[in-house]
Formats: C-alpha cells, sequence, structure tokens
C-alpha cells in the first residue's frame, strides 16, 4: 500500500470493522478491502488483478486434479504453461514499451510506448508463480478461492510486497478467523512497524532524495566530494525507503494479526555480497533462489555451473526491475560481486577471509553497493558513464564545497539534521543487526518507558523533520515502479 | 499500583508530547505581517475594546493607521485583514473576532471581489489561515476557501511551516517568550515606506456587474450577521488605480449597498479633498505609502466620527494597549526616518 493520508484512514477504518465484525467473516470482509482499495488506487491494476486470479486459481485447481489422478507431468506443464504466459505477458510490459521508445526516437512515440506494467503486477505475480510452484511440488493443499485472492491482493502488501510464501500467508489467514485468536499481541509492534517505517520513508529516504536527484540530474554541476555525498544520499535513500515501506507493511498487516516476512535485515551492515542478499529484499531474494537459481541446478553443479546460474539470476534479477542497461549493469556486477565472493571464500589462502568478514568486509561491501546502486539509480549507461566521468575528473573542489552546499538548499542546520539522522539509522540498525530482530520487534520488547520515549521521538520527528506539505513535490515510493 | 504506574508514564509522556507540539507550533509558526500576525494578535487584545474593526485586503492594514485613529480621534480600532483576503474568509473572520470583541461597527474594504472573480484563490491562503485558531469555524472557513484535494496543503497549520527549523531567526525566538501585553500592543497597521509614482485613473463607468455569485453570497452573509448582532457596517473602497471591469463591481456592490441602506465609501473619489498626491503618496499601483496612509486615514477616521457614534477611548482604563500602540509605532516611524536620512545623507 502507498504511505499516504488516504491509505492510512482506509487502514484504520478496515481494522475497526475487522474487529466489530464476526469472526467468520474475516476473510470475506479483508478481501473485499483488499479488493476495494486496489480498485481505488488503480483501476487498470484492479481489473488485471480480477482476470488473473481466476486463471491462477483455476490452473492451481487444475494441477491439484491432475496429480490426483496420477498424472504429474501433465500438471507440472499446466503450471508452466501458465507462469510462462504471465511472466512473458509481464516482459511484454516492462521491455516493449523500451524498445520501442528507443525506435521511435525522434519521431511520433508509437502507441506501444504507452504500455505500463499495473500497479503491484510485478509483485504478486511473482507470488502467483510462487503458488503454482508449490502446488506442483506438492507443498501445500488447494487453499479456497477467498483465501487466494486475499494471498494475491492483501492490501498492506500491494503495491511493492514483500512477496509472500503461500503456506505461511494462507495459514495465518485460517487462524485469525478462529476462536480465541488475539491479534491484540502485535498491537505494539504493528505500531512501531508503522511508525519507524513512515519515519524512515518520510524524513530520511525522501530527505536524502531530494538532494540525491538534484546531484544525479547534473553531476556536470558538482565536485567530485558532492557527487560522492550524492551517491551515499541515494544509497540511504533506497534503503529507507523500501525498508520503510516494508517496515510498515509488516505493522498494517500486524493490525489484522497478519504476519508479513521481513524483507529488510539491516543489509548495510554486511559483512560479504553473499550475506546482503540474505538481508536485502530477502522475498525477492527467496524467490530467485527458489524458483530460478535452484531449478538451473543451483551449486550443485559444480563451480562454473554455479557462477553460471548466480549471474542467471543477477541478470534477471536486474532486468526484472527494469528495461535499461543500468538495471542490466547492476545486476551483473552483484553477479560478478556473488561470484568473486564464492572464490575467496573457497579459496585456499585464508587470510583472504578479512575481504569479507568484520569492518574491512563490511566497508568494502558497503562500497560495492553503493558503486552498483550508481547504475540501478541512473538506469541509462549514457547516465551512469557521466556520473562515473564527473565523479571522478571534478576533483573535490573543496573551496567550493559550501557554494555547492548552498546551490543544493542545504544550511548548516540541514547538514547537521542530515548528520544526525545517519547516526539515527546506525542507532536503530546495529542492534536490530546484533539481536538479529527488527527495530520494531525491539521496540516491542522494550521497557514501557523505552517505548513511549520512542513513540514521542518519532512522532515529533515526523511532524518537524518530514519531508511534506507544499514545499515539497514527489515522495514516491521508489518500488512502486517496478 | 503497577497498572496505575503504566498510565503515569504515558499520561506523562502524552503531556510532553503535547507541550512540545504546542512549543514547536510558537516557535517554527510564520511572523509574516501579511494577515498571519494580524489574525494572530487578535487574540491578545483585551476583551471588548476594539469599536472599530477594518476587514478585508492588504488595502487595510497597508492604508489604515490604527495609531493616528487612536492618537486624533481617541478612536479603538484593529486592522483585522489579510493579502488578498476573499469575502468568503472575511466571513469567518469576522464571526473569529466577534468571539471576543463586539465592534461598534465593521469597515469592509471590498476591494477582493473587483479584483478577483475565481471561487478559490490560492496565491496567500497561507497568509489568511495561519494566523487563525483552530476552532469548528476555522475548519468551515478552510472547506470554503480550499477545494477538497487541497485542503491537506494547508492544513494542519504545522503542515505549512514545520520545516522552518532550518531558518529560524532572532524574531522566533522572541515570539516564545513574548507578553501578552507586548502582542497586544500590536494592531495590525503595516505601512509601506517606498515611493511608487502614479497616474490618476479617469474612470466614468455606470455599468454595474461581474461581482461573482460566491463574493455576493458571502457580502450578504456578513451584512445579516452584522444586522443580526447589532453591528454597524459599511464598504469601502481604498485609493488604488482601479479599472473598469472593478469599477462596475463597486457599481453592483454600491447598489447592494443602497438596498440595505449601508455607507458605500469610495475613497478614490475623495483623493483630493484628502490631499493626497499620486507622485509621492502611492508605494504602487494598490497602495498607499506611509505618507498616503496618514492622509487617507485622516479623512477616513474624521468622516468615521462624524456618521457614526465612536466613542473616544483614549486616557480609558482597559484600553492602555492602544496607548503603548501609539507609543512603539511612533518611534518605529522615527527609528525608519532616522535610516533614511542616513541612507540619503551617505
Amino acid at each position: 500500500m502507498t504511505l499516504t493520508l488516504f491509505s492510512a484512514g482506509y487502514a484504520a477504518a478496515a481494522f475497526i470493522l475487522f474487529h466489530i465484525l464476526p469472526r467468520r467473516i474475516r476473510i470475506p470482509f479483508l478481501c473485499a478491502a483488499s479488493l476495494l482499495y486496489v480498485y481505488v488506487l488503480d483501476r487498470t491494476a484492479f481489473i488485471f488483478l480480477i482476470v488473473t486470479i481466476p486463471v491462477f486459481y483455476l490452473t492451481g485447481r487444475a494441477v491439484t486434479s491432475l496429480k490426483e489422478h496420477g498424472a504429474d507431468k501433465k500438471a507440472k506443464t499446466a503450471a508452466a504453461v501458465c507462469i510462462a504466459f504471465s511472466l512473458l505477458i509481464l516482459a511484454a510490459l516492462k521491455f516493449l514499451p523500451f524498445f520501442a521508445g528507443m525506435r521511435a526516437e525522434g519521431t511520433t512515440d508509437p502507441l506501444i510506448t504507452k504500455l505500463f506494467v499495473p500497479l503491484g503486477f510485478s509483485f504478486y505475480l511473482f507470488q502467483a508463480v510462487s503458488y503454482l510452484a508449490e502446488m506442483v511440488r506438492g507443498s501445500i493443499g488447494q487453499p479456497r478461492f477467498m483465501e487466494f485472492v486475499l494471498y494475491l491482493s492483501w492490501f498492506p502488501k500491494f503495491i511493492s510486497g514483500p512477496i509472500e510464501k503461500p503456506d505461511a500467508f494462507i495459514g495465518q489467514l485460517r487462524e485469525i478467523s478462529a476462536a480465541g485468536h488475539k491479534q491484540e499481541t502485535y498491537y505494539t509492534e504493528a505500531l512501531f512497524g508503522i511508525l519507524y517505517g513512515v519515519f524512515l520513508k518520510i524524513v530520511i529516504a525522501d530527505r536524502f532524495g531530494m538532494y540525491a536527484d538534484t546531484i544525479f540530474e547534473s553531476p556536470q554541476a558538482f565536485s567530485s566530494a558532492w557527487i560522492l555525498l550524492g551517491i551515499l544520499m541515494y544509497t540511504l535513500q533506497i534503503y529507507c525507503d523500501f525498508a520503510g515501506y516494508s517496515a510498515a507493511a509488516v505493522g498494517f498487516s500486524l493490525l489484522f494479526g497478519i504476519r508479513l516476512s521481513e524483507n529488510f535485515r539491516t543489509p548495510y551492515l554486511s559483512s560479504n555480497i553473499n550475506d546482503f542478499w540474505r538481508r536485502w529484499h530477502i522475498s525477492l531474494s527467496t524467490w530467485l533462489r527458489d524458483y530460478l537459481y535452484i531449478p538451473l541446478g543451483g551449486n550443485r553443479k559444480g563451480t562454473a555451473r554455479r557462477i553460471l546460474n548466480t549471474m542467471i539470476v543477477f541478470i534477471v534479477c536486474g532486468l526484472w526491475h527494469g528495461a535499461g542497461a543500468g538495471f542490466l549493469i547492476w545486476g551483473i556486477l552483484h553477479g560478478v560481486y556473488s561470484a568473486l565472493d564464492y572464490l575467496i571464500r573457497t579459496c585456499p589462502a585464508k587470510w583472504l577471509q578479512f575481504l569479507r568478514n568484520g569492518i574491512a568486509g563490511r566497508i568494502l561491501t558497503f562500497i560495492a553497493v553503493s558503486f552498483a546502486w550508481i547504475f540501478f539509480r541512473c538506469g541509462t549507461l549514457q547516465g551512469s558513464s557521466q556520473l562515473l566521468y564527473y565523479l571522478f575528473t571534478a576533483g573535490p573542489r573543496w573551496h567550493s564545497f559550501p557554494y555547492e552546499m548552498e546551490a543544493l538548499g542545504i544550511n548548516q542546520v540541514e547538514y547537521s539534521v542530515m548528520a544526525g539522522l545517519v547516526l539515527l539509522l546506525l542507532a536503530c540498525d546495529i542492534p536490530a543487526f546484533i539481536k538479529d530482530r527488527s527495530f520494531p520487534q525491539l521496540l516491542s520488547k522494550a521497557p514501557l518507558t523505552v517505548k513511549c520515549l520512542a513513540v514521542y521521538l518519532l512522532l515529533t520527528g515526523l511532524i518537524i523533520l518530514g519531508i511534506y506539505g507544499t514545499a515539497y513535490t514527489g515522495g514516491r515510493l521508489i518500488y512502486m515502479q517496478f | 499500583m503497577k497498572k496505575l504506574g503504566k498510565a503515569l508514564i504515558i499520561a506523562a509522556f502524552v503531556i510532553l508530547f503535547i507541550l512540545t507540539y504546542i512549543t514547536a507550533d510558537r516557535l517554527l509558526c510564520l511572523k509574516t505581517e501579511k494577515g498571519i500576525r494580524q489574525a494572530r494578535e487578535i487574540y491578545a487584545q483585551p476583551e471588548n475594546t476594539i469599536d472599530v474593526a477594518f476587514l478585508g485586503t492588504s488595502h487595510i492594514h497597508c492604508n489604515v493607521n490604527t495609531a493616528l485613529l487612536y492618537e486624533g480621534l481617541g478612536m479603538a480600532s484593529y486592522d483585522y485583514s489579510a493579502a488578498e483576503q476573499p469575502l468568503w474568509i472575511t466571513y469567518y473572520y469576522l464571526q473569529e473576532l466577534c468571539k471576543t470583541q463586539h465592534p461598534k461597527l465593521v469597515v469592509l474594504d471590498v476591494f477582493a471581489p473587483a479584483r478577483f472573480s475565481e471561487d478559490y484563490q490560492y496565491n496567500f491562503l497561507l497568509e489568511n489561515l495561519d494566523g487563525v485558531r483552530f476552532s469548528p469555524n476555522k475548519v468551515r472557513m478552510i472547506l470554503a476557501s480550499c477545494e477538497p484535494g487541497r485542503i491537506k496543503d494547508f492544513f494542519p497549520s504545522m503542515v505549512t511551516y514545520h520545516d522552518r527549523y532550518k531558518e529560524l531567526t532572532d524574531e522566533d525566538l522572541a515570539f516564545l517568550n513574548m507578553s501578552v501585553d507586548e502582542r497586544a500592543s500590536y494592531k495590525g497597521y503595516t505601512p509601506f515606506f517606498e515611493v511608487g509614482s502614479q497616474t490618476r485613473p479617469d474612470i466614468q463607468v455606470s455599468e454595474s456587474g461581474g461581482l461573482s455569485a460566491k463574493s455576493e453570497e458571502y457580502l450578504r452573509k456578513i451584512m445579516e450577521y452584522c444586522e443580526e448582532n447589532g453591528i454597524e457596517l459599511n464598504f469601502l473602497v481604498t485609493p488604488y488605480i482601479m479599472n473598469e471591469e472593478q469599477v462596475m463591481v463597486y457599481n453592483r456592490i454600491r447598489e447592494i449597498a443602497d438596498e440595505n441602506a449601508l455607507l458605500f465609501l469610495d475613497a478614490n473619489m475623495a483623493a483630493d479633498e484628502m490631499g493626497l498626491n499620486y507622485e509621492t503618496d502611492f508605494c504602487d499601483y494598490s497602495h498607499l505609502n506611509y505618507m498616503g496612509s496618514c492622509k487617507f486615514t485622516a479623512y477616513l477616521g474624521n468622516l468615521l466620527k462624524s456618521r457614526y457614534d465612536i466613542p473616544d477611548r483614549r486616557g480609558q482604563e482597559g484600553w492602555e494597549s492602544w496607548d503603548r500602540h501609539v507609543k512603539e509605532f511612533n518611534a518605529y516611524i522615527e527609528e525608519i526616518i532616522r535610516q533614511m536620512q542616513e541612507a540619503a545623507g551617505s
């Protein structure tokens, strides 16, 4: 769901009705609420949803039926055809407009360039693929239709995930309708998830994003020092934007007693790239591992094949984000990083292990990830090249540092605020890393005084430091576009 | 006891949050004198001391010298106006004023309906809304002034100035500690000192029209409200460089005034009588400067004094804030003159 007043109000209304209505109609109510939310948000997405839900569900039923009759091969084929067709539609919607636009450069854009991926489509499509794959594997039973509708359309995670596994999600739906289920136990964690998530997004992500956008759009106007800071700002922006959204989605979902999977586990404190991908956009990396990497052979067919499979996965990951060369390069870079990490890990020279452990490992991983974000943010080879050119040739120009800062609209107070927010982020992520729990989970277990202080600081910070109001534009979620 | 302890901790933080919000609001709020300060300081005025309230646009707070009115005529007046204030906001301003005041006379500047015909005006909406305290009246004001999709841009007020922590000045800090007395001595008048030579218009238009339906609706509401509450009302056009379309609107408003036996005063007709010099007494085409405002105010004050029973409050107990206002304003003018002389000398 989007992080807007409308969405918050909608969630609040749904929450109240959820608790007033009898338990037996909770699932139908949540189905209706989720579909209505999608309809209000984006009618094209709604149409796609109501057309694709029956197709996926009926395919799942067909798979079940075929397996029951011993036709496993036909069951696999049915699932494969449905999956392939859906992924083909996704690929067409993502890539056709891009290539048609390239060919039509300098002429009137053809209609095909107007195609777009409906809101949330790529996320719930991956969930549908997960559902069909697990049906073929026999690891889940046939869900009821409404459970399946809710699995795809559940409004707190609609738009940008997390990409849930069907068994974990649907199992919870049966619990919330059961007598004796006490979702009140989750309320504190829900509150902190929502507050913390919105804080990450509106105070940190949107703030750094404003300045990063200016630097990325006009790198020629800045010194290397500011371009480097711009890259770091984007690195923080994309993390706080997506992690904030995910934390809020988990929080909103917990209000109804449904626990979504954690999508981020302090990824910038990772000691190596392998660790990073166990902490960043966990639901996507898990999906890619389970439904692409392992079916390709995973790590069971030797080093060369392992590295090839890894490259394929990361290229697909890059292209899933977008059609531009920047995303492809980003994916290739992470594939190379992963291959290198594996080689170092398995290298007989143990002294090299410092590169993937401890402080050195963390610094190297952070630098590698930040570097790759350049291509992701620029999206195109031209944009990335231009930024890198100025990064390495403009020079630090320390004498003009304050003037460029002024040109960005950053005064001493704002600079201090930004530095303070980076320290705050570290102060939240380090204990979460040590305890291997999300920060909202840590807060929900803290003493009452600490909880109250956290709410006070988060609310005050949101009100005063938040990037909202007529002076600011944008505030979109970065991952909404994927 | 454990539950009580928890409840106390929660209550303490709720109070802390409320205090923080109030302090942050006072510190960060806008303090411009295009309407915000005029609206805010009305709450600091001693109750039932304003005898004449001037309502409307910047034509009021730039042109009506409240210090001169009190010093010369003992008239306790207040410029309760804001930049480009449309009549629908003025209607709610009037109701806001009457929560703590009961003026004998309301003088309504009608420049806004003549100059603007749109049903929603956003240019200076911030200046019109931010100084008014939250209340059901303010909610109605916002609903009348904003299209639904834009309400979140202006409400709550904190939305409009929450990020001023980056640009706080000594004035912001001083405002935190300003006493009620200090705030009460402000009466809304904020003159310009620039000189912008103008050409006197010569417009002869007898037709009437062009008054928007929404403006007329709220004009009549203001008239009705004043009648119900025993407040005298008249309409005013301050001296400025008008055009034919605006004169037509004034003709229409004059018709409405005549229908209801209300005075419609177009001060442009009395420019000679007040000794207005179009080369030296204007700041720009729309506003008089300090010199012009003194001439205009003297003319207006004498006219109002002759037509309405407005008490002379000089020396009366309870009206000390006007004495302070005159003293502070005269000191301010002396300082301005000194600075101008220094600038001219150098």
